[in-house]
């Protein structure tokens, strides 16, 4: 490296230093500048300023303790670093108990049900009216939450719960399509839900999946149709419930997220409706399997940490929402889940590089701009969703 | 003074009603409270009304039992019925070699084998049928093996489809075909087979005439404790089925977990439940009041 470039590099590292340069502007301006990437990692790693003291004051401690330092959690599965829960418990003096739940619905009737005593729970964002609507969230108070201003922007003061009075947005992702490169290699279906819908030069037939998440199985079927998907017109969905049905006889398994990761790793698949992360936690074990977002459009969607009406450890509870809250923490958990975080410092500092540069992680524009967010079903449009499900399941 | 003792002995002496009350009461409580209750709140379920977002309104109605007749609704209840059948008649054929071979040819050992025949439950059915998964998936350890030895080109679809099915709830349930086969055949008289012998049967004639008949209520308790709980299984439809083998347990769970439609789950259930009552009432009437209940593994 020439001189003036290594005295340019040189004032770079120091504004990163004190913080007056983003982890990602050093990163591209260090690669314009013909730096490889591992080198402007290793400077970003010993440069970025540490974290902001953030220790648990000793009230809040003493809070947790009069709690009986116990927390209840339930995630989806594989959705945060192995570290981040034994870390918190460790930290904050408090027995952990972690529950994994397979999809939105269950956990929903688990919480309807009323058995359930969670401390916190990762819905879905168009699941939250849902449960606002029926009480069964707790208020958070935002006290506890001095590190809610690290989030995005657009995660904040979103329409599914107005003012953030009972969720912590913690990632998000997309629903489009996963392939396998090598199979479907040349088909001329690539980029398109057609590779699902449609008889191309070979159907893999037995060899396609879908998620077991209906709103996203009958969102895919909508926009391959053309149709928004988030429309309520019966003729569109009737269409739609007609369409999955011819799919039906192809169609291997409706997989849970992470389960379809594991067919995907195996080959037992070579087309599925995949959630991003998945893809890209499968693409590290078998490099021939690929995601995009299909032209027609796919879905997006962010989960988010919400505090039960009846959680036993409420301010526990609270602490745990603020500890993933922090830039470190956030980005471990997105450097290793495949899903983009919701926290602006963890991207603009902490990100892992390479998963920054994913975009399947971190989509471009252009991609981002067919990406439709679902909305909650309203209640008299749901027995119609209720209708195309049993069929397409029951048949 | 009567003692405590002698005056409870002489009370319990004079009502013998008491006494078996007393003796009965810990089967009566277990029955009324994990049987008859949750049945109770079932049926209660089912007449209720879904309210918005899947939330349960207190209203009564009739209307969830018109579901009965959906196709769809009747598509699976035919084809729960029509494995459940097929896997009773799997788990008979091979269950009574089994349980014969056990009986009259486990010599010293027959201890060890019927523990053998128990050992799987040891471990959680979940495990075991992950562990079906593993050995059935495409590139599963059955199929890699015969890719790799050469036998086949492509891959067998061994998993997620009715075979799979069938092959998890014979797996899952063929010890509690074994177990009353091998009791009714352990019991059965070697000296009425010495007579038949002697008196010029062959040893098929023997089998058919003999063997068989007398050992009856073995194979209809078998049938029973094979067929019933294959009509309500979840687990194995839900983990070997994949999208095409829909059966009533996971209809079921479906209609409360994934649909949010607690009373029509709660009528599909009672259908179930129903249906499981009339069959075992079949089962009374066929081996006889006095066998099914006092005696019902011979």
């Amino acid at each position: 490296m020439n001189r003036p470039a290594r005295r340019q590099l040189e004032t770079w590292v120091e504004a990163l230093g004190e913080g007056r340069l983003t982890r990602r502007t050093f990163l591209r301006r260090g690669l314009a500048l013909g730096v490889t990437l591992p080198v402007l990692a290793d400077i970003v790693r010993l440069y970025t300023p540490a974290a902001a003291e953030t220790a648990p004051t000793p009230q809040l401690l003493e809070r947790i303790k009069k709690e009986g330092r116990q927390l209840f959690i339930a995630n989806w599965e594989e959705y945060v670093h192995p570290h981040t829960i034994p870390r918190f418990a460790k930290e904050f003096g408090v027995k952990v108990t972690y529950d994994t739940f397979p999809g939105n619905e269950q956990l929903l009737a688990k919480l309807q049900a009323g058995g359930a005593r969670y401390d916190v729970i990762f819905p879905t964002h168009n699941f939250l009216p849902i449960y606002r609507a029926q009480g069964l969230l707790a208020p958070l108070n935002h006290e506890y939450l001095p590190l809610f201003s690290n989030l995005l922007d657009k995660f904040r003061q979103t329409s599914f719960d107005p003012g953030n009075t009972y969720t912590v947005p913690y990632s998000w992702g997309m629903t489009g399509l996963a392939h396998h490169t090598v199979q479907t290699r040349d088909d001329p279906r690539l980029g398109s839900w057609a590779l699902l819908f449609e008889s191309g030069p070979q159907r893999y037939s037995g060899k396609l999946g879908l998620t077991d998440e209906r709103e996203e199985v009958v969102a895919a079927a909508l926009q391959f149709l053309g149709q928004p998907p988030n429309t309520h017109s019966r003729e569109a969905l009737r269409e739609a419930g007609a369409l999955l049905l011819r799919l039906k006889p192809h169609i291997k398994a409706f997989y849970p997220g992470v389960e379809a990761k594991k067919a995907l790793i195996t080959e037992d698949l070579v087309v599925a409706q995949s959630w991003s992360g998945e893809t890209v936690k499968a693409q590290a074990k078998n490099p021939a399997v690929a995601w995009a977002l299909p032209r027609e459009g796919g879905t997006g969607w962010f989960d988010a940490m919400a505090m039960p009406k009846v959680a036993p450890h409420k301010v526990t509870a609270q602490a745990f929402m603020n500890y993933m809250l922090r830039p470190e923490v956030a980005a471990e958990n997105a450097n290793t889940t495949g899903y983009a975080t919701a926290n602006r410092i963890a991207v603009e500092k902490y990100i892992d590089p390479q998963v920054a540069g994913n975009p399947a992680i971190y989509p471009p524009a252009e991609t981002l701009a067919r990406v439709t967010f679902l909305e909650t079903i309203p209640d008299d449009v749901l027995p119609v969703y209720e209708d195309i499900w049993t069929r397409l399941l029951g048949a | 003074m009567l003692s405590m003792r002698q005056r409870l002995f002489d009370g319990l002496h004079r009502r013998p009603g008491w006494a078996t009350a007393c003796l009965l009461a810990p089967a009566l409580l277990w029955l009324v409270a994990l049987a008859l209750v949750p049945m109770g709140v079932l049926a209660y379920y089912s007449v209720l009304s879904r309210g918005p977002w899947g939330t349960i309104v207190h209203t009564l109605t009739l209307e969830h039992y018109q579901h009965i007749l959906d196709p769809v609704f009747l598509r699976v209840l035919g084809r729960t019925c029509r494995l459940a059948l097929l896997t009773t008649v799997l788990c008979l054929l091979g269950g009574y070699i089994l349980a014969y071979w056990m009986a009259f040819y486990g010599g010293h050992r027959k201890f060890l084998y019927s523990f053998l025949i128990m050992l799987p439950f040891w471990t959680s059915d979940l495990v075991r049928l992950y562990a079906w998964m593993t050995l059935l998936a495409d590139h599963g350890v059955i199929n890699n093996a015969l890719l790799a030895l050469g036998v086949l080109q492509e891959p067998l679809p061994l998993l997620y489809n009715e075979g799979a099915v069938v092959l998890g709830l014979v797996y899952t349930y063929l010890p509690f075909m074994v177990l009353p086969l091998y009791a009714a055949l352990e019991r059965l008289d070697r000296r009425v087979l010495e007579a038949a012998a002697d008196l010029g049967a062959t040893p098929l004639e023997c089998l058919w005439k003999v063997t068989l008949p007398l050992t009856r209520g073995g194979m209809l308790s078998g049938s029973v404790l094979v067929f019933v709980p294959s009509l309500g299984e979840f687990l194995v439809p839900e983990l070997l089925g994949g999208a095409k083998t829909m059966l009533l347990g996971k209809f079921i769970a479906l209609k409360f977990t994934g649909l949010r439609n607690w009373p029509l789950g709660a009528a599909y259930a009672l259908v179930l439940v129903v249906m499981i009552v009339l069959l075992l009432g079949l089962y009374v009437r066929l081996v006889g009041r006095k066998q099914a209940f006092e005696a019902p593994v011979s």
